[in-house]
């Protein structure tokens, strides 16, 4: 059921957007706004031979990094909002990170990781690790204090409560938050394909423009909105699946 | 056996401590329904904290047993106000939650828990999660869970005092008849003059904060039936009512 709507919403808001894009290039008529039909027809012509090994290249360093931002900034979230000595020691220092625009500091991670996947990941963890840590942090701390009196009255270890309370009652916020991450994660991921590589789709996106291919441009500017739309679809459906209460 | 000797608590707040709890004595016999009543504030949650070893930080002594309060040791079963559910667990794994913390579920354990959901007519909502169930349903929900434990104490937090009249009544006569049968040493919370005479074999009476006991009665309307149809029933309540008329005002 819910599922169900969601795709129906997912195919109506592509449609609208497809019938303006179209009715925009019809009405222009100039190279630089391409009718979608034509974007279409090229991509279903050329992704596999083309488009495919950028795609591989982009998805592996957004989930590379949403990995390790979840392998990091869970436990330290969870570790925070739970043992508040810890957190009045930490987040003092988080939140002053945090707004810090640290893609500013790409050159000198360039220069430290070199211009490979590592400097690329690098960059995507250490921006979205701090959105997550702070979202967890606000869940467990959210979480009320006489949901726990239960499992404590039964005597309930470190781990047991983490596992019966903790998790499940911050699941969606883990979630939420990676879906927070993914937008910023796909727009540092951009980024940083326009440096130091000759794959992935930013790159592919940024070369077609300095070729002039429109068409292939928007090919690729679609290509990167669709894995954006895809890993967004993934998280929102696994949360119907975790979250059913 | 539990019990409790000059148990003194006090909280921390930010203009210094708060005592709650004055120099408490009480005795839990086995089989024991002891009603617990007072104005709201005096620190009967406190009380069942302590009971419950949510609150370990205290002066005086606890024992269950001869032996001090060990959560992981002994089974205490803890039912709260607002029930103390897990939403995210159905009615199945909040009921069993208990003997999961405890040991490893066995199929006995299983069969146990599900005679018990059926005893307290949960049998048909075993899969569904707590918000989609109404304030008795889960009230039982949470009875089932301590009673699934086989505790050696029962601790109820004005376990009805959210549910509506009928359904307070329907779930006062249900306790009745469980405590009947299952003898759990209990400790049962409440603001309400009438309900500890209805439940508690001895009714323990505090005064205003800081909590203490004023007085042990030993009810003797405990287990006639139809005690709301009872003069004895209306006589004991009306005798507290005297006695705590002047204490509970403020
Ligand atoms: N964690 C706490 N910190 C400080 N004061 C508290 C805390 N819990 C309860 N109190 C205070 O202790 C008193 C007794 O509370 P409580 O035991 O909940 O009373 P009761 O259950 O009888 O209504 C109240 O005045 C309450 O405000
Ligand atoms: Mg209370």
């Amino acid at each position: 059921m819910k599922f169900n709507r969601k795709a129906f919403e997912y195919f109506y808001a592509l449609l609208i957007i497809f019938l303006l894009w179209y009715m925009i290039s019809q009405i222009v008529n100039i190279n630089l706004i391409p009718s979608p039909i034509l974007v279409i027809e090229n991509l279903s012509k050329t992704f596999k031979s083309k488009l495919m090994i950028h795609v591989e290249y982009s998805l592996f360093r957004i989930l590379m990094g949403i990995l390790l931002s979840l392998i990091i900034g869970v436990p330290t979230g969870i570790i925070m909002g739970y043992f508040s000595k810890i957190d009045k020691l930490l987040s003092p220092i988080v939140y002053l990170i945090y707004p810090i625009p640290k893609i500013a500091f790409l050159p000198i991670v360039m220069l430290l990781f070199g211009l490979g996947e590592m400097s690329k990941i690098f960059m995507i963890t250490v921006i979205v690790v701090f959105q997550v840590i702070v979202s967890l942090r606000d869940a467990v701390k959210g979480i009320p204090e006489n949901i726990y009196y239960s499992i404590y009255s039964l005597g309930g270890s470190w781990f047991q409560i983490l596992k019966e309370i903790i998790i499940p009652a911050s699941l969606i916020n883990i979630l939420t938050s990676i879906r927070v991450a993914l937008g910023t994660a796909i727009s540092v991921l951009f980024f940083t394909e326009t440096f130091g590589t000759e794959y992935g789709i930013g790159y592919f996106i940024m070369d077609s423009w300095t070729r002039v291919n429109y068409i292939d441009m928007y090919s690729g500017i679609i290509v990167l909105s669709l894995m954006g739309i895809i890993l967004f679809s993934t998280i929102d459906f696994l949360g119907i699946i975790f979250c059913r209460w | 056996m539990v019990k409790v000797e000059g148990l003194t608590v006090r909280y921390r707040t930010n203009e210094g401590y708060f005592t709650v709890l004055k120099n408490i004595n009480l005795d839990i016999y086995d089989g024991d329904v002891l009603a617990l009543v007072g104005p709201s504030g005096c620190g009967k949650s406190t009380l069942l904290h302590v009971l419950s070893g949510i609150i370990n930080t205290y002066d005086g002594k606890v024992t269950i047993n001869g032996e001090g309060i060990n959560t992981k040791k002994h089974k205490i079963g803890l039912v709260l106000q607002d029930y103390g559910l897990l939403p995210w667990k159905s009615v199945y794994e909040n009921a069993v939650l208990g003997l999961k913390i405890k040991s490893m579920l066995t199929s006995d354990d299983r069969d146990y828990a599900l005679f018990i959901l059926d005893r307290l007519g949960l049998k048909e909502f075993v899969r569904r999660y707590p918000q989609k169930l109404s304030g008795g349903q889960r009230q039982r929900v949470a009875i089932a869970r301590a009673l699934i434990l086989k505790p050696d104490i029962l601790l109820m937090d004005e376990p009805f005092s959210a549910l509506d009249e009928i359904t307070r009544e329907e779930m006062q006569e249900l306790f009745i008849e469980i405590q009947k049968e299952y003898k759990v040493s209990t400790v049962f919370v409440t603001h309400s003059v009438e309900e500890a005479v209805y439940i508690g074999k001895r009714i323990a009476i505090m005064s205003k904060s800081p909590g203490t006991i004023k007085q042990i009665i030993h009810n003797e309307t405990y287990g006639l039936k139809d005690k709301r149809l009872c003069r004895e029933f209306y006589d004991l309540m009306i005798k507290i009512r005297k006695d705590i008329k002047e204490e509970w005002s403020t």
